[in-house]
Formats: structure tokens, C-alpha cells, sequence
């Protein structure tokens, strides 16, 4: 071997053997490697002019604080990320990077780019480099599908919590009488990184305006688990306020003790002037959406539920029957004797009061018990 | 329990849109909000007949069809991804006309073709054995029915700007706005206006958005809706000239007709 060879191959194994730390790349497509996440960028870049790879592991950087252990070609991505334990899915999140697998679309080395908006119809805005030019970072916007790779999200805030509105039933306008009772339904889509739990105080809660007699919180089944990008049924059972009128309540999704979240959806009635016949003869219902003035009906089904306050301590809870559940109800609980004689007496109440008016007013706080 | 129809078609007066007009001529006629039974439906895209509507449901995610004479909702897959439109037998298919370099073709007639790039966001005009970039770094594109013009948008949503160019790379118009769709007539397109959530400088969502109409013979740009609660996005015009759009905050789907002075309607 000439000494030119020796050297040459020398230097090759130099380049290779020097950590990849000293390999830094400071600067692609107009941008400079100034952020902190415990090691530079050492992701090739074509020249100064951009390379994808840079560009998303930068951002990462910036926005995770974190380094990715890889800067493979863009189409390996979503493989690396599963592997190194990142979170994935096929939903764009805020601040996440996409992956288009290498296609016709996306050229033979794939492509990936840093979202910075996501929408309602599964597009979303990007950030993004190329290799080979145009030259810089530039200002996206993608249409739903077009990461055929799926999305990387932040590994260290797996519990991005987020829920979608998916569908409903009672749509907005909806007619009932006076005090009827009736179920809504809200189809919520987990469109954040954790998974909806009872254990994980997963739950869903009236959230404003008009109760309708709703329970302040509705719990998963024992056991369920919705993953992210499952969906849930809420059915919430309910019922019309005793005047006429249009009402309106909003529900929501809570992770309790952390915070609510995602989609804030309602439900929208209108109570017809005159009530029917049979008005009110669901008697354990129709007493908690009665009025302050209906004490001695009230008492009997407020009492045998919990008397919490949201505002003041744990709210009351349902499970998804509309049985009380009580994990975090310990206010105001009656013994079972004095719970039955007080529903016998409410229901007796009720019975003599079927044609009573009544106004608006009713308990801020109470649990449907069926 | 007496609740409303579930079937099809409430109609809306002008009050809810407001301004649905500007100066004196109504734009908005018959403007109907579909009852979409509790969905949230995005991307209308109408049949070759205008007698029907292709959705999506939320983040994209199903595919749906609305038969606009009964209000009859087809959920056809509530776990469809990807892409899908109706080919000219009125089917709905999910492929794309693509070409070698994976590039979509938008319009071919008479040895003109335009086709676009996703990946660089690439549009292309091609005749015979020459082509050139009409743009790069495009989104959105589409072709006039007579091909005689591309509108296509840049940057990001909120803040989009909105191009449109003759084929021989002539610009026309530019300004703000996205997700044109031209009507029959090829000189006048709908567009939505976004509005920017203010966030502090960084463009990280919309909190509105109105559809307005652009006529290129004089260049005016005239406001359909003004509606601070309804983000209207996704204008789809008929081959008729009705106009459909969604309300991306609560998914609901509006049809209406446009009452276009000077004909084309």
C-alpha cells in the first residue's frame, strides 16, 4: 500500500472513530444548532443549503429538550422511534415530526418534517427542509395521509392527554317535555398519548351552564382502557328542566386532579310549553331535576346520593349505569335505612306533586340514582 | 320523546351568516345547514350529478356519503385514512391519476398538462415536450375548468397566501387566503380567509374564518360570510355551482346556492 493509501485510510478511520459530538453540524438550511438538549446536531446536511433530518432533529431539540438517538434516512424514522421506545400514531399532534416512508410522493429516501399545527380534518402545518434544495427551511401545509409513516411524539410527555368529538346523539334542537328524562350520547375519540383509565381518574364531567340533572361525573367501566385513538361512548342520563325554554350544557373530558381537556362539547334542548300526561313519573329522576321548592322530594334523592360540591370538594360520580360509584364521594352519606325511608317519603312526595309547576331552581349538586 | 327530524334539511336564514351579503347583492341564496346527525364531518366533495357529498369525519379519520334529497347519511367506513374522491362515473375511488415521478396529475386536454408535487410542492405545466415550475413550495392546487389557470396557496394556514396564475406562469392574483375552488365559469373562485390565532407571534392554529369569492375579470374580492362563531373551511363548488363548506369548530356541513351577478350560477 502507497503512503498515500496508508494515509488516506487513515484518515477515513479517523473521521469514523471521532465521536459523533465532534462531528457537529451547526448549521443547515438557515438555521443554527443553538439549542440545548445534551449533544449537538451531527445530522448531515447537504452543504449549507438543508436536509430534512436536520431540520426535525433540531426541532426536536428546541421543543423536546431532547435529542434523538438516530439521524438515519427520513424513511427509517418511524422504525427508530419505535424502537428507541418514542410514542407513535397516526394522528398529527403540535410540535411532533412526521415521517412519509419512501414513495413516489416522498422520494426513495423518505421524507420528515416538524408539525406545528394540527387540524380538524388531519392536516396539518409543517416545517421543513430539503435535501438537494430549495434551499432554508420553509413554511408547510399538508393534507391528511400525506405522513404515510405516522407521527413521532414527545417521548417525554407521555401523557399528553386530548380528546376528539367524534359524534353524538339528541342533536342541537331536540324536543322534550317538561322534565322528561332521555340519555345523551357523546362518541370521544382519544386523540392524545395517554390511556383513558378509571384508575388513572379518567372521567367525564358536566363542564358549565345547564346541568339537566346530570351526574358531575360519569366514570369508564371498571377495567376499560381507551387507547389513544380509541374511541368512547358517553351516555350521560338526563333530564329536561321543568320550564320551558332553551337549554344548554356543556361536558367534557377531565383527568381529575390534573386537569380538563380536549373537545368541549354540549348538549342543546328545547322544553315544550306543556308538559304531557305522563310527566315526572320516573320519580327518581324527575325529583332531582325538581325544584328548591320540592324540598321534602329532593331530600329524598339528594340524600341518597352524595351532597358534594365541585367547587368544594369531590364532586359526585356515576359510573357509566348511572350507579353511584362514591371512590372519592364521602360527604353526607346516609346509612341504608335512612336512605330507603327517605326515598320511600320522595317518592310518595313526588307521586302528590305530579302536576305541580315548578320553576327553574333545583340543587346545584346531586347524582342520578336509578 | 318528540325530537326533530333527524332527517335533512334546516334552513337558515341570512341572520345566521350575517353578513352573507355584501353591498347590496346577496351572494349566499337557500343557504342549508344539513343535519349531519351528530358527526363531525370535514373535506365535502360533491358528485359529478351535485346530488351528492363525499365527507370525512373528524382529523380526517371516515369516510361518509350525503344524499342531499333525503339528508341520508352512508357511513361507508367511520375508519378510513387516506385519500378519496369520485371518478366521473360517480364512483368513489382511492386513487389518484399519478404519474412516473409520483407527481398528481391535476388536468391534461389538448396536449397541456399540470401536475404537482407533493413532496416539494412542485406545480408543474407541461405542453408537448416542454414543461416548467408555474410554483414550488405549493399546496392546495387547483385548475380551472377550462385549464386556462392554477390557484394554489403557500405558507401555513393561518397566515396562507393565495396565487393564482395563467398557464403561461402570468400571475393574476395574490393575497391572503386558501383553499380555493373555482366555479364553473373559470374566472371566479371561493376561497376561505383564516384568521390567525393570536398567540403571540407564532401562527399555532385559527380561531375563525370566512369564505370569500375572487372574480379575476376585475380582480375584486368579495365576502360571502362574516360569521365570528362559524369557522367556515373547505368550500367545494358543484359542477352546478352550489357551494358546500364545513364549520371546522363544530363539524357541521352547510349547502348553499351562490347567486353570482352577471351569471354563472
Amino acid at each position: 500500500m502507497s503512503r498515500a493509501a496508508r494515509l488516506c485510510v487513515a484518515l477515513c478511520a479517523l473521521i469514523w472513530l471521532t465521536p459523533l459530538a465532534a462531528r457537529a453540524v451547526p448549521e443547515c438550511g438557515g438555521e443554527q444548532d443553538t439549542c440545548s438538549c445534551g449533544r449537538s446536531n451531527y445530522c448531515l446536511c447537504d452543504g449549507t443549503c438543508g436536509n430534512c433530518v436536520w431540520h426535525a432533529w433540531h426541532m426536536a431539540c428546541c421543543s423536546w429538550g431532547r435529542a434523538l438517538e438516530w439521524c438515519t434516512d427520513a424513511g427509517t424514522w418511524d422504525e427508530y422511534a419505535t424502537s428507541n421506545g418514542y410514542p407513535t400514531g397516526d394522528d398529527p399532534h403540535d410540535a411532533s415530526v412526521f415521517v412519509c416512508n419512501p414513495s413516489g410522493t416522498c422520494s426513495d429516501w423518505g421524507h420528515v418534517g416538524w408539525v406545528v399545527s394540527a387540524y380538524p380534518d388531519g392536516s396539518f402545518d409543517s416545517t421543513e427542509q430539503y435535501w438537494g434544495g430549495p434551499c432554508g427551511t420553509y413554511d408547510k401545509h399538508r393534507v391528511a395521509g400525506f405522513a404515510t409513516g405516522g407521527f413521532i411524539y414527545n417521548p417525554d410527555q407521555p401523557d399528553v392527554d386530548d380528546a376528539a368529538f367524534v359524534a353524538e346523539t339528541i342533536p342541537d334542537g331536540t324536543h322534550f317535555a317538561p322534565g322528561e328524562n332521555f340519555v345523551k350520547r357523546w362518541t370521544m375519540r382519544n386523540s392524545g398519548n395517554s390511556s383513558w383509565t378509571r384508575d388513572g381518574n379518567y372521567l367525564w364531567t358536566r363542564d358549565g351552564e345547564e346541568s339537566f340533572g346530570a351526574a358531575e361525573q360519569t366514570l369508564l367501566p371498571a377495567g376499560a382502557t381507551v387507547a389513544p385513538g380509541q374511541t368512547h361512548d358517553w351516555d350521560v342520563p338526563m333530564t329536561a328542566p321543568s320550564a320551558p325554554g332553551t337549554y344548554r350544557g356543556y361536558f367534557r373530558m377531565d383527568n381529575y386532579g390534573v386537569g380538563r381537556f380536549g373537545d368541549r362539547v354540549w348538549v342543546e334542548i328545547i322544553v315544550d310549553d306543556l308538559p304531557p300526561e305522563d310527566a315526572g313519573v320516573d320519580a327518581g329522576v324527575d325529583a332531582g331535576a325538581d325544584s328548591q321548592a320540592d324540598a321534602g322530594v329532593d331530600a329524598g334523592v339528594d340524600a341518597g346520593a352524595t351532597d358534594s360540591a365541585w367547587d368544594g370538594g369531590d364532586p359526585a360520580r356515576t359510573d357509566e349505569n348511572g350507579a353511584e360509584t362514591g371512590c372519592r364521594c364521602s360527604t353526607h352519606r346516609p346509612t341504608p335505612a335512612g336512605f330507603l325511608l327517605m326515598l320511600i317519603a320522595g317518592l310518595l312526595a313526588v307521586g302528590s306533586s305530579r302536576r305541580r309547576k315548578r320553576s327553574r331552581t333545583r340543587p346545584a349538586n346531586y347524582t342520578v340514582v336509578e | 320523546m318528540r325530537s326533530v327530524s333527524s332527517v335533512c334539511l334546516v334552513l337558515l336564514s341570512c341572520s345566521l351568516f350575517a353578513s352573507c351579503q355584501t353591498g347590496s347583492d346577496a351572494l349566499l341564496d337557500s343557504l342549508t345547514e344539513i343535519d349531519s346527525q351528530g358527526r363531525f364531518l370535514v373535506s365535502p366533495r360533491w358528485s359529478p350529478g351535485g346530488e351528492r357529498l363525499l365527507l370525512s369525519g373528524r382529523g380526517g379519520v371516515g369516510l361518509y356519503v350525503v344524499q342531499l334529497d333525503t339528508g341520508k347519511i352512508d357511513e361507508l367506513d367511520p375508519a378510513f385514512r387516506g385519500a378519496a374522491r369520485w371518478d366521473a362515473a360517480g364512483d368513489i375511488t382511492h386513487s389518484f391519476a399519478g404519474l412516473d415521478d409520483g407527481s398528481q396529475l391535476l388536468y391534461s386536454d389538448d396536449g397541456i398538462r399540470v401536475s404537482f408535487s407533493d413532496y416539494r410542492g412542485r406545480l408543474i405545466v407541461s405542453r408537448r415536450d416542454m414543461s416548467r415550475v408555474l410554483a414550488e413550495d405549493a399546496w392546495g392546487a387547483t385548475v380551472a375548468p377550462d385549464g386556462g389557470m392554477v390557484a394554489y396557496c403557500t405558507g401555513h394556514l393561518p397566515v396562507a397566501e393565495l396565487h393564482v396564475v395563467r398557464i403561461d406562469g402570468t400571475l393574476e392574483y395574490s393575497g391572503p387566503g386558501a383553499q380555493p375552488e373555482w366555479l364553473p365559469d373559470d374566472r371566479r373562485l371561493v376561497f376561505t380567509r383564516p384568521q390567525a390565532a393570536d398567540d403571540g407571534g407564532t401562527d399555532n392554529g385559527i380561531v375563525g374564518a370566512d369564505l370569500f369569492m375572487l372574480d379575476l375579470a376585475t380582480h375584486e374580492t368579495r365576502r360571502l360570510t362574516a360569521t365570528p362563531k362559524i369557522t367556515e373551511m373547505q368550500p367545494a363548488i358543484s359542477p352546478s355551482g352550489k357551494l358546500a363548506f364545513t364549520d371546522w369548530r363544530s363539524g357541521r356541513l352547510f349547502v348553499a346556492k351562490l347567486a353570482l351577478p352577471g351569471g354563472g350560477s
